[in-house]
């Protein structure tokens, strides 16, 4: 039971994988399990930037759907004239200002996250198709082209990106002073404070650290798309909050790890795979999804209760 | 006059800065988009304003006890597609009566979830979202659906009293009745201090678990009420109709000044809060002011009212921290960094 209440949710994952290979042949096939990665992996980025935000206590980065298609649209916008590599760099340094505002308002100004990043959201995909009109932006050169199919050992270049971010991520989270003082900040803000630590800068890059990801997701997958418009980014923000609190991370902040932001990211992904494979209809996919991420909080939560006794 | 007079005064005028607000909202307005100003266009901006409205009422009572409702736009599209596909088979009262209560169902679930199962909120109320759009668009096939009769054969889109249309009306009355019972009557005040501190509620002698199921409930309600009213306005009940509805609900709210800790806030400034983003695209429509440069604005004006306040009120005060409630409520413990 104690093991049940820490290890539940990748418990889940094996017992939903199950599921799925009873269902179908196809579901245990490499090839299945490249599409789960891909139809979850840009998610993933956002979810781990999510998760440094909720850790450290702001609740939640509503600005994602307006980092994720401003990024692609400068990226593929600006690559022409630039060149690839300098329009990269200009996306993800566009996600990484926006971060930075995000967080000095709630940081040092301590304004409502919720607000701030939701007027953030609107005000980025509001420029967003002023500059980019109704219409859709489409990659010009070929190394976006390369970079939206290129492959190693089969796997889709996107994946390895998102490996290394997980394990840059949890070393930055779980194996550094930042990621401690991330925790502290997000446990207990005013003892933080008094300790001495810089929670006003903490706070502030948590949101650098999403809006640079957010803004990652966005480049790779406008290169995967060969086109970037204002509508991309639309739910990220609600997904990634979903994968890091199915996968346990709590909205209180103070607490949770990668490999449940992880394991959170990879359950969505089999779960609407299962539903796919066991021919639940769209129309009715939602009333699974939505008894899920309750049952699997509500389950959490009774565990937790049990390990506390 | 003495400093401390001033500084009282002072206080006092930005506590009511959100009127302020309003009003100068309303005169800019008036002055870039002259016509704006006309009665009829004034009572329009009230009229639109009033589904978003009375779903920011309900969302109101939440917020004060500290949670948030995120289902409201999916609530929004079930309750309208129930009544719209009832109307036939049941005819229009019973239809409309079915409909908002279908929108209490949802609230109840809410609040069930929340108090019993000890769920967080916000998770609690994003898996309904979900799952309560994915009922509207299994009962409704995916499509939009027309009611046989449009707007059931009730005049709902003419003044009911004076140019007050029925959804106008009804966010009127549940403006002034949720006004009073939260500054007049024991249940609101008992509604506000769960919100403030639940265990100093619950010690003081009330049943937190209550009033947090009250507030969902109400919630949904009023998602329901605003989702019938639509759908027969519009004569249409679409699954996707409140998609996008829950952060502008809950922005409004929040510029009305109602705090995400709950316990602070005034159902009266969420109104005016409506009424202000309302004003700002009445008059930006008017003016065919091109949809995303109207979201920049709005944005715009959210982002100066916030940031006013947080200004105001002076740098001592932490953001949004919430409160870390009791583990008898199922608060997660332990299992930090590195167990993964």
């Amino acid at each position: 039971m104690l093991l049940l209440g820490r290890y539940g949710i990748y418990v889940g994952l094996v017992l939903l994988c199950i599921v799925g290979t009873a269902l179908s042949g196809a579901f245990l096939t490499s090839t299945n399990f490249l599409n789960i990665g891909l139809s979850v992996g840009y998610v993933g980025f956002v979810a781990i930037g999510m998760a440094f935000v909720v850790i450290g206590g702001s609740l939640i980065d509503l600005s994602i759907p307006g980092v994720i298609a401003g990024a692609g649209i400068i990226a593929l916008a600006t690559e022409p004239t630039i060149g690839a590599v300098p329009a990269i760099l200009l996306a993800l340094l566009v996600g990484a200002l926006v971060g930075l505002l995000n967080g000095a308002a709630i940081g040092y100004l301590k304004a409502n996250p919720v607000l701030v990043t939701y007027a953030a959201q609107i005000i980025i995909l509001g420029i967003a198709q002023a500059a980019a009109g109704a219409g859709f932006i489409y990659s010009r050169g070929p190394a976006f082209n390369w970079l939206g199919n290129a492959t190693i050992w089969g796997v889709p270049l996107v994946l390895p990106i998102l490996a290394i971010c997980l394990l840059g991520a949890y070393v930055a989270l779980s194996r550094s002073t930042f990621g401690r003082r991330v925790f502290a900040t997000g446990g207990g803000y005013q003892a933080s404070r008094v300790a001495g630590l810089p929670v006003r800068r903490i706070v502030m890059m948590t949101f650098v650290i999403s809006g640079t990801l957010a803004a990652l997701a966005g480049v790779l997958m406008s290169a995967a798309l060969g086109s970037a418009q204002q509508e991309i980014g639309i739910g990220y923000e609600f997904n990634a909050i979903t994968a890091v609190a199915i996968g346990g991370t709590s909205l209180f902040g103070g607490e949770g790890s990668i490999g449940r932001v992880l394991a959170g990211v990879l359950l969505v992904g089999v779960l609407n795979n299962v539903m796919i494979l066991a021919g639940v209809s769209i129309d009715s996919q939602g009333i699974v999804k939505g008894a899920i991420i309750v049952g699997a909080v509500a389950l959490d939560v009774v565990l937790r209760r049990v390990r506390a006794r | 006059m003495s400093e401390h007079r001033l500084a009282s005064i002072a206080a006092r005028l930005f506590a009511a800065r959100i009127y302020f607000v309003l009003v100068l909202t309303v005169v800019i307005a008036g002055i870039l988009v002259p016509s704006f100003t006309q009665a009829l266009n004034l009572e329009n901006t009230f009229v639109q304003a009033s589904p978003n409205g009375l779903m920011a009422l309900g969302e109101t009572l939440v917020i004060f006890t500290g949670c948030i409702d995120l289902s409201v736009g999916s609530t929004l599209a079930l309750s309208g597609i129930v009544a719209v596909i009832l109307q036939g088979p049941l005819g229009p009262w019973p239809a409309i009566a079915v409909g908002i209560l279908s929108g209490t169902g949802v609230g109840a679930l809410n609040g069930l979830i929340v108090t019993r199962l000890g769920v967080n909120a916000f998770i609690a109320t994003l898996g309904t979202m979900i799952g309560i759009s994915g009922v509207a668009f299994t009962v409704s096939g995916g499509q939009p659906l027309s009611p046989p009769n449009i707007g059931f054969g009730l005049p709902i889109n003419n003044g009911l009293i004076w140019w007050l249309t029925p959804p106008a009306v009804a966010f009127v009355v549940a403006c002034i009745l949720l006004h009073v019972v939260i500054t007049r009557m024991r249940v609101g005040r008992n509604l506000m201090s769960v919100g403030g501190s639940r265990e100093a509620s619950r010690r003081a002698g009330l049943r937190p678990n209550a009033y947090v199921f009250g507030a969902f409930v109400a919630s949904g309600t009023c998602s329901g009420i605003a989702g019938v009213m639509l759908a027969l306005g519009l004569a249409t009940g679409s699954p996707i109709i409140g998609a996008q509805s829950v952060l502008p609900v809950v922005a409004s709210v929040v510029l009305g000044g109602a705090s995400l800790l709950g316990g602070s806030g005034s159902v009266v400034k969420t109104m005016v809060g409506v009424l202000i983003i309302g004003s700002l695209s009445t008059a930006m429509n008017i003016a065919n002011v091109a949809s995303w440069d109207q979201d920049i604005v709005i944005g715009a004006v959210l982002l100066v009212v916030v940031l006013g306040g947080s200004l105001g009120q002076g740098v001592r005060r932490p953001g949004l921290r919430l409160p870390r409630p009791a583990t008898a409520r199922g608060t997660p413990t332990g299992d930090t960094a590195g167990t993964a």
